[in-house]
Parts: C-alpha cells; sequence; structure tokens
C-alpha cells in the first residue's frame, strides 16, 4: 500500500490528511441535521405533500451534492499531494499515441569531439534516453528516425517504443557502426522531407525531435526555415531543436591542397598550395602543416607563423615527386576537435615526361626552338618532351598522348587536321596558336574560326598591322589582363613584362566587338595591347582549352622571345592549357563517382577502393549501358572514350570517407588501369560557430509550437514524464467540478425575488 | 362562562380589547373620512312596485287611491327592512397562532374582525360574533347597538386554542342558528378539511346567507422563506418534519397555490366572496374589499 502511494503520488504524506478531509462535507452535512431550527407551522399539509412528492429527487439531488463536494475535496488533495499515473493508466487519458520523429544531423560537423564524447554520440545519447523514457510507457509512443544525410530514407519508420526496440536501437545506434558522415548537408531540405513525412501521417500527436549541433551556418537561410517551423507548429507538430554541442572551440582545418598536378613530371618540382583556416575566434600561432607521400612523410614542412581568427593562411611549397606513378598526398595538421578537417588529400598522377607537340608552319623560321628552348631548356627542370613537327604531322600522330599542341606561324591546316585536332581539343586537349606572317586570315576566319564554332578563337583581319613604336609613351606593350596566367608577373617586383615590345601583331576583323561583356561569346581576352587591340585571346571549347596570341613565338614582330618573362610565360601558359584530366579533379565526400567507359575499349567491370580507418575496402561495380548524353559528363573518368552510341557507365555512391580512392578499369586485353580520386571534407563543415539559442528563436519567429533544449541537458524528456503527472486534467476536473456543485446548489436553494408584491394574489 | 368572564375583566384582556377598539376605530373612521360614503345611511322602508290583489291578501295593504282611480284592487309592495344581520365567524384554532412576522394570523382576524364590528355597528347593522376552534367556541348574539361591541371584542379573546379545525360542524351549527339571511363573514386560514369546508359552505349558501371569506395567511406560508435546515412542527397535530426547507419550497408553494386555487375556484362558483389576505397588508384593505362588495351586493340585488 505504501508502495502504491509513494509511486502515485509526490507528497504520500499529505494523502493520509487529505483523506480525512474527504469525509469533511458528510460531517458538516451531519451537523447540519443535528442543529436546526424549530419553527411551529401550520400549513404542514401542503409540506407533507411536498415532501411526498420531491422526497426521491432530492435525496438523488443532495446525494449527488455531496459526492461532488467530496470529489471537490478529493480532487484539491490529489492535486496538493501530486497525484502521478502510471503510463499504462495515462493511456486512458491520451487517446491517440504519441509519434516522436527525431531528425537527426549527421553532418560533418556533428563529429566534434570533447572531452570522451562528440556532438553526434551526445544526439546518439539523447536518442537513446527518448527510447527509454517512452519505453516507461509501452504502447503509447511511435518513433521514426530520420537522417539529415538521407531523410527520405527513414532509418526507423514507426516503431513502437517498448523495451525490445530500446535494445534493438542500442546495437543499431552502436557509435562503430552508427556514425556521423563527412558530408556538409542541407537541413533545409531535411526539415521538408520530415514535414512530409509528417503530414502523410494522421490521428497522432506529432513531435518533432530535431537534433543537431545548431551551426550558425547552417541557421543562416533564416526565412525558409522559419517557415517550414511555423507550418509545422500550424499542423500542432511539437517541434524540439536539441542542441547538442555547448561551445565551439577554436577549430583549424587545412582547407587548401592544390598544385599545378597536370603538369606533374617525375623528379620536377611539383608547386603544392597548402592552405589553413582557421575558424575559431583566437589567432593561431607556428601552425605546422606535415605533408605526405603515400604515408610517408616529406621531408618538407609548412609553418604557418600565425593565422588570424576567420582568415586562411597559404603556403606554397615545392616538393619534387620522383617516381612517375600515381602519389596520395596529403597535408596534415595537429588533430583538435574537429580531426576530420586537419587532414587534406590530393591525388597527383605523376608521368614521366609532359608531351608537348609542337608543329611549325614554315621552314625559314625557328619559332619552334624558342618555344622549345622556353618549355625544356632543361627537361629535367620542367619535365616537358618537345616533339618538333610540321602541319602534316597532327594527320599521322595519335595526338591524344600530348598535353599541349603548340600551332606556330601555320598558314592553313588541311581538312582532317583540323578534325584531328578539334576531336584532341574536346576531349580536353589544350592548344596554342602563334600567328606569324605566313598565317593566311582567310583560311584562318574560314576554316579556324568558323563563326565561332572553330579551332580560333577569333576571326582574323585581312592583313597584320604594325605597332608604331612611340618613345614618348610611356605605357607599356603589353597589358595583360587580371588573369591567372599573368599572376606571377604582376606587380612592382616584376618589371620584365613591362619591357616586352611588340611591333606588329595580326588583327581581327573591324566588326569584332572587343569587350568581351558586350561580346558575351566564350572568347576571352587575356592581354591587350596598348592600343586595345587583342593580343592574347582564349576559348574554352568542352574541357579543352584554346589560346591564340596574335603575334609570332620568335622575335620577329616582336622581341618577348629575348625577354626573361618569355619563359615564366610560356611555363604558365603550359599549365594552364595543359589538359586538366591529368589533374584529377578535387571531389567533396557525398559527391556520387560517376564513372563512364567505352565499351569498346573497357569491360563492364570497374572495381573502387574506397580508403577507410580500419582499412582499405574494394567494390566491384557492373558498369550498366546508358546512352550518351549531349553533354558529356565532367566526372567521365576515362580519358580516351570516343564519342560512341552507348557508354557504360556505372556510379559509386559511398564517398563519404575522405581519402584517396581508388579506381581500377579492365580494358579489352584484361590489363588493369588504375586511377586515383582524392575525396575531401567540405570547408563548410569545420566552420563550428555554434548559432546561440537567443539568436536561434529570433530566427524562427513566431513559431509557437517549438521549444529548443540546450546540450546536455535532459529535463524535456523528463518533462514527458511529469506531463504523466495528471495536474492539468485535474484543474479542468476540479474546475468542472465547481461549476457543477454550485449550479447544483443555486438550483437547489431558495433565492428570494426582490419584490413580492402582489405575488399571492 | 364565568371563567370567560374573568378573563374578560383581567386587566391584560381589557388592554387587549381597548386597544382592538382603538385600532378598529382608526381603520373604520380614518377609511370613512377617507372619501367613501357609505351606501347605508338613510336607509327607510321603501316602496317597490303595486301587485294585483289576490284573495288572501291583507286588505290593509291595498291601495285605495288606485282603487278610487281604476276602480282595481292593487296591493301596494314594500321592500323588506334592509337591516343586515352579519355574523363574524372567526376562526381561533391553534393553526391561527402562527405568525412569522409578529403579529399571529389569529390577532390579524380578530382585528379584521373588530375593525367590521365597529364599521357595522356604526352603521346601526346588527353584528353578531361565532368563534370556533374544533367546535364552536364563544358566541356573542346579533346587535346593532353600539356599545355591544365590547361584547364582540370580549368574545374575540380566547386563551388555550385547542387544536383540530371542524369548519363543517361549525357552518352546519351557524347554519343552523342563524336562520335568518345574513352576511356570514367567515375569517380563517381554512388549514382544514377541505370538503368539510366546502360543505359548510354550501350549505351556507343553501340557506341564502351571502357569504365571504377572509383567508387570513401569514407571509411565510405563502412564500415559503425558510433556509437550514429546519424542524417543522405542526400546529394542530399535523406532525413534525426535519428537511431542508429550499428543497421543499417549490413542491410547497405549487401545493399551496393548488389548494388556494381550489378553494378560489369553488367559492366563484357559489358566488363567495373570497380574499386571500396576508398579515403584512394594512387593514384597510380588507375594509375596502368589504364595502366593494356590500355595494355590488346591493346592486346585483336590485337588478
Amino acid at each position: 500500500m505504501n508502495l502504491w502511494l509513494t509511486n502515485h503520488f509526490f507528497n504520500p504524506t499529505l494523502l493520509a490528511g487529505g483523506a480525512a478531509l474527504i469525509a469533511l462535507p458528510v460531517i458538516i452535512h451531519l451537523i447540519n441535521r443535528l442543529r436546526y431550527r424549530r419553527v411551529k407551522f401550520a400549513a404542514m399539509e401542503f409540506l407533507l405533500q411536498s415532501q411526498q412528492r420531491n422526497r426521491r429527487r432530492i435525496l438523488l439531488e443532495q446525494l449527488l451534492l455531496l459526492l461532488m463536494r467530496m470529489a471537490i475535496v478529493a480532487g484539491i488533495v490529489m492535486l496538493i499531494a501530486r497525484l502521478v499515473l502510471a503510463p499504462s493508466e495515462m493511456s486512458l487519458f491520451r487517446g491517440a499515441k504519441s509519434h516522436h520523429v527525431v531528425l537527426l544531423d549527421d553532418s560533418g560537423s556533428m563529429r566534434q569531439r570533447w572531452g570522451e564524447t562528440s556532438a553526434f554520440q551526445e544526439a546518439l545519447t539523447v536518442i537513446n534516453q527518448l527510447l527509454s523514457e517512452g519505453a516507461q510507457r509501452p504502447n503509447t509512443q511511435t518513433f521514426s528516425l530520420l537522417k539529415l544525410s538521407h531523410p527520405d530514407q527513414p532509418f526507423a519508420s514507426q516503431r513502437d517504443i517498448d523495451e525490445a526496440l530500446v535494445l534493438e536501437m542500442a546495437t543499431k545506434l552502436e557509435p562503430q557502426v552508427f556514425s556521423s558522415t563527412h558530408q556538409q548537408l542541407d537541413l533545409i531540405a531535411g526539415l521538408k522531407s520530415a514535414q512530409k513525412y509528417l503530414k502523410d501521417e494522421k490521428g497522432a500527436v506529432q513531435h518533432l525531435h530535431v537534433i543537431s549541433d545548431f551551426r550558425e551556418r547552417d541557421w543562416k537561410d533564416q526565412k525558409a526555415i522559419a517557415a517550414i517551423l511555423e507550418e509545422l507548429s500550424a499542423k500542432n507538430v511539437t517541434v524540439n531543436l536539441v542542441k547538442t554541442v555547448p561551445d565551439a572551440p577554436t577549430n583549424l582545418a587545412v582547407t587548401e591542397l592544390t598544385a599545378a598536378v597536370q603538369v606533374a613530371a617525375a623528379g620536377v618540382p611539383l608547386r603544392l598550395k597548402v592552405g589553413v583556416a582557421n575558424f575559431g575566434v583566437d589567432a593561431a600561432q607556428d601552425v605546422r602543416v606535415t605533408l605526405t607521400d603515400d604515408g610517408v612523410k616529406l621531408p618538407v614542412t609548412v609553418l604557418l607563423d600565425r593565422i588570424d581568427p576567420g582568415t586562411t593562411a597559404y603556403q606554397d611549397v615545392d616538393i619534387r615527386l620522383a617516381t612517375p606513378t600515381q602519389h596520395r598526398l596529403s597535408a596534415v595538421i595537429d588533430a583538435d576537435v574537429l580531426p576530420q578537417d586537419n587532414t587534406r588529400f590530393l591525388a597527383v598522377d605523376v608521368s614521366p615526361t609532359i608531351p608537348v607537340l609542337i608543329i611549325e608552319g614554315t621552314t625559314t623560321t625557328d619559332a619552334s626552338s624558342f618555344v622549345a628552348d622556353a618549355l625544356a631548356a632543361d627537361p629535367v627542370s620542367t619535365g616537358v618532351a618537345v616533339t618538333l613537327d610540321t602541319p602534316d604531322g597532327l594527320r599521322r600522330r595519335n595526338l591524344q598522348e600530348y598535353r599541349v599542341i603548340y600551332l606556330l606561324n601555320v598558314p592553313e591546316l588541311p581538312a582532317d587536321a583540323i578534325s584531328a585536332v578539334e576531336d584532341y581539343v574536346s576531349l580536353g586537349g589544350g592548344l596554342v596558336w602563334f600567328t606569324g606572317d605566313s598565317v593566311r586570315p582567310a583560311h584562318y576566319r574560314d576554316a579556324l574560326w568558323a563563326e565561332g564554332a572553330g579551332l580560333f578563337p577569333i576571326p582574323l583581319g585581312d592583313s597584320a598591322a604594325d605597332l608604331p613604336v612611340d618613345p614618348t609613351v610611356v605605357e607599356v606593350d603589353l597589358v595583360p589582363s587580371d588573369h591567372p596566367l599573368f599572376a606571377i608577373m604582376q606587380g612592382q617586383d616584376n618589371p620584365f613584362i613591362a619591357s616586352v615590345h611588340i611591333q606588329r601583331y595580326s588583327t581581327v576583323v573591324d566588326d569584332w566587338v572587343r569587350d568581351d561583356q558586350r561580346r558575351g561569346d566564350q572568347v576571352r581576352t587575356l592581354a591587350w595591347l596598348r592600343n586595345r587591340a587583342p593580343l592574347i585571346v582564349e576559348r574554352v571549347q568542352g574541357t579543352g582549352r584554346i589560346v591564340a596570341c596574335l603575334t609570332t613565338a620568335d622575335p620577329i614582330w616582336n622581341d618577348w622571345a629575348r625577354n626573361p618573362s618569355y619563359v615564366v610565360f610560356q611555363l604558365e601558359l603550359l599549365k594552364y592549357v595543359a589538359r586538366q584530366d591529368r589533374g584529377l579533379p578535387l571531389r567533396t565526400v557525398g559527391e556520387p563517382m560517376r564513372i563512364a567507359l567505352d565499351p569498346a575499349n573497357y569491360l563492364e567491370t570497374v572495381e573502387v577502393t574506397s580508403p577507410a580507418a580500419e582499412g582499405e575496402r574494394t567494390t566491384r561495380l557492373q558498369a550498366a549501358p546508358e546512352p550518351i548524353e549531349s553533354a558529356a559528363d565532367e566526372t567521365t573518368a576515362e580519358p580516351e572514350a570516343t564519342p560512341a552510341a552507348v557508354q557504360l557507365v556505372a556510379e559509386f555512391k559511398e564517398t563519404d570517407e575522405p581519402g584517396i580512392y581508388q579506381l581500377q578499369l579492365l580494358n579489352q586485353a584484361q590489363t588493369a588501369e588504375r586511377k586515383i580520386l582524392a575525396y575531401n571534407v567540405p570547408v563548410a563543415e569545420s566552420e563550428l560557430a555554434l548559432a546561440t539559442t537567443a539568436n536561434l528563436r529570433k530566427r524562427i519567429g513566431n513559431a509557437a509550437g517549438v521549444q529548443i533544449q540546450e546540450p546536455g541537458q535532459f529535463q524535456w524528456l523528463q518533462g514527458e514524464e511529469a506531463g504523466s503527472e495528471i495536474r492539468q486534467w485535474l484543474l479542468w476536473v476540479l474546475l468542472a467540478l465547481l461549476i457543477g456543485e454550485q449550479l447544483l446548489a443555486y438550483r437547489m436553494s431558495y433565492h428570494p425575488k426582490v419584490s413580492w408584491a402582489g405575488a399571492a394574489a | 362562562m364565568t371563567r370567560d368572564s374573568r378573563r374578560f375583566l383581567q386587566p391584560e384582556t381589557i388592554a387587549r380589547i381597548a386597544r382592538l377598539e382603538v385600532i378598529a376605530r382608526n381603520v373604520v373612521e380614518g377609511f370613512l373620512s377617507g372619501g367613501h360614503r357609505s351606501p347605508y345611511f338613510g336607509q327607510s322602508i321603501e316602496f317597490a312596485q303595486h301587485r294585483e290583489y289576490v284573495p288572501g291578501d291583507d286588505i290593509r295593504r291595498i291601495d285605495w287611491k288606485v282603487w278610487s282611480k281604476t276602480d282595481k284592487f292593487y296591493v301596494k309592495q314594500y321592500e323588506e327592512e334592509t337591516n343586515l344581520r352579519t355574523t363574524l365567524v372567526v376562526d381561533v384554532s391553534e393553526s391561527m397562532q402562527f405568525g412569522e412576522s409578529g403579529l399571529t394570523k389569529y390577532e390579524y382576524a380578530s382585528r379584521i374582525a373588530a375593525s367590521l364590528a365597529y364599521l357595522l355597528l356604526k352603521q346601526s347593522d346588527a353584528v353578531g360574533l361565532v368563534t370556533f376552534d374544533s367546535g364552536i367556541r364563544q358566541r356573542v348574539q346579533q346587535s346593532s347597538k353600539l356599545n355591544h361591541l365590547s361584547a364582540l371584542l370580549a368574545g374575540l379573546d380566547i386563551s388555550t386554542p385547542r387544536e383540530k379545525t371542524q369548519l363543517q360542524d361549525v357552518l352546519f351549527k351557524v347554519a343552523d342558528e342563524y336562520s335568518r339571511r345574513g352576511l356570514i363573514v367567515l375569517v380563517s386560514d381554512l388549514l382544514a378539511d377541505r370538503a368539510g369546508l366546502f360543505k359548510g359552505l354550501k350549505l351556507l349558501r343553501t340557506r341564502g346567507h351571502d357569504v365571504m371569506i377572509f383567508h387570513v395567511l401569514d407571509d411565510a406560508e405563502i412564500d415559503f422563506p425558510f433556509t437550514g435546515t429546519t424542524k417543522f412542527e405542526g400546529l394542530e397535530d399535523a406532525g413534525e418534519m426535519v428537511c431542508d426547507p429550499r428543497s421543499l419550497r417549490e413542491g410547497y408553494i405549487a401545493a399551496m397555490q393548488k389548494y388556494l386555487e381550489e378553494v378560489h375556484r369553488f367559492c366563484a362558483q357559489h358566488l363567495i366572496d373570497y380574499q386571500t389576505i396576508r398579515t403584512s397588508e394594512h387593514l384597510s384593505a380588507v375594509l375596502s374589499h368589504y364595502l366593494t362588495h356590500r355595494v355590488g351586493l346591493r346592486q346585483s340585488r336590485r337588478q
């Protein structure tokens, strides 16, 4: 009995006294029966008549009144003693089941660690708490779990919360098997999915728990989020925003590790650009970045003296990769709260040399030698292997082998050479033109420019023009644009480009609009002459780049080749134009890997080896035939694939782990070709700044049913428990009883009217 | 009788009677001087009509002047003497001792009787008195002398009210006793056997009496304003009960109204003048009603 009392009341001691109070109305009634007034009355006849007629009604009414008064006292006693009903008893009072939908943020920033725990682990604790609280009231609640990474595929859908589910989820939600992704995820899309998921369900009390770290950047799009939350509360969905991260410490992240990997050659220095961002509020001092190649530490170290908060510090470092194989580079800083962003990966496919084909149109000049000298005066230091040839060579050679093709002072190209070069460019090859006096403008206009669709970016004018030398003018002849090609030559420290003199140049037709913006085509002017005539123009065609320089490569029309900036320019141009597919694209985790294969060359079996902390995992995929789309997918990993009616396509989606993925293709000769791809964590996830509760409140506006729970607090879960104390319900019942008692008592009592004049006439 | 006369001589009684007389005088004179002329002043024997002589008629009544003109015998007819003979029948039973507001119904009934008696005696009408409870208690013969009032007032005084009201017997006796037609004024709370009451009244009407009822009721009996647990002890052995009067009030008032309506309807059917009087009402209302009734009575009789 005592146990029952303590189970059902917070203050069981008050109950004993309270129980005695229940007898109070009876006692008052009995006392009143004893203490009566005596009246000698004449008209007893009518009184007796009335009593006889109303005896039963009066008895019932009086009994009802008495019971009501006792119930009121009992209600007050229960309120004071704080009655708590067991969950199974509670279900009597709650008609519909309540449905707890958890939207779990499993984005990269949830991996933030502190002490022994992490944001994601805290989130799992909240879910387990929610489940175990729910399991105390079996058959009253259902549970669904949506992950922000796959909000449209519920991890658990409308499961009854009971002990079995608690055990099952405890196993399924083990941090070893159930972990956060590394990706940046769209909170709005997740909320929308949850909204849709809730909309499909009818007749349940719905709760949406958004368990997240609530980073400031996620909540910037306040209007969309506020609108969804408002819609949810309008539909009577209780929204709980559960914070899991108490504070955001300083976080450093390697945000950049890039290099001109397209021109990486064995033994040739490769310039790496390393960037480390400071996402904290204090400046970081002496940040050491370790570079590794295939897990072996490289002898160079990057040391960043100071990184101011909110900024990124960059440093360039030259490394030399000796072997012409695929190299897996990584830049690592010391582990901090978010370990994933402390490493950045770069895949470099180092080739033995960089093959470049230089075609010279005439034998009278030696422009090719100037270019070849610029590129490969010492092949060891640049890694460029130059092949010199005549325009005929374009027809004979397999152009795809070359990274860049130079066409110097070529008078004209035969049609088959044009188509071969066009194929080469459309598959990502780089093409560089230099003009000269042999160039035949009409051919360039008609066959090569071809109304903007051909190999030459602009229509040439009929004749070359002189740029008159004017010693009074201080302006330089070559005016470079703000383009990365000239980045190295910009500034006060590099006066060489200013001393370049151009005497003659190929003109463009008169009606050609010189302003890139106004013209609006794909052609971009990279450098002008001082008379604003275009000198270097560029056009991107497919994945390939075409750059045309409207003067000679050798010092005939200019003196550039004798200028020190010439070599720098040519090397930069090579890096810029060289076919990009050698530089394996930088990917962000979560991006699906789409592999398109030419069935003529490859078998459909594809193996993908993914990086993982506990060891590599190889997945074998079967590519399926698919008609080729007109716009070739940029992620096409197969350079040699030629347009065909059907291509084999495989898609690998499990790219969540950051690191280097290896792709193994089998060609028709059953020999394996390997490619490597680097997947890095998104930079945005490193930004750990939290949205404060006040800010959140402000942003979600007046969505009434939204509550924000602070991290590490579980009272709101117990708050659900406290709801089983039927205080509110009791209060309403008490109110109804009081009103009923008053009405009944009023009905049963006598209320003299104000005036009785003539009433008994 | 000796006991009664002794009581009559008691100073308390004398004072009481004197007070009654004063009250009655105040009421009546105040009333008369209020501008209402009594219709009974100057009454005399008046000629009514001629009728052809039939053998057997008193030849002294033959109008010779008519015979001299028409050579036919006509008899002169006169209105009978109209001196009113009134009998006040006053209920002095135990139930009349009830009075919540200080004045008991008995005292009020006595005042009504005294005032009427004074008024009638002033008009030289003969007034008699019968008081009763279970039987006739006092009887004062009719007389029209002005000093008859004191006898009437003495007759109104009673000491120990007896229980049951037996209206049937009393009314039958009154009917027997007062064989000459007159006005019977019944002042009572009529809390008695209904059938007996109706029978008695019917008999009085059959005997040709004019009957007037002043139904005296206390306010508490009509409105039943009691609250709180109350023990009602019935007067006249009507039993007792403890109850919450508020819960019974509705039923009580309904029963009471039903009873009043029943009596009212009976009186209307038998041309009995009926008036419910609350003890809180002023006596002048009673007298005004009486006088109106009297005028009405005369008019109806002439037509």
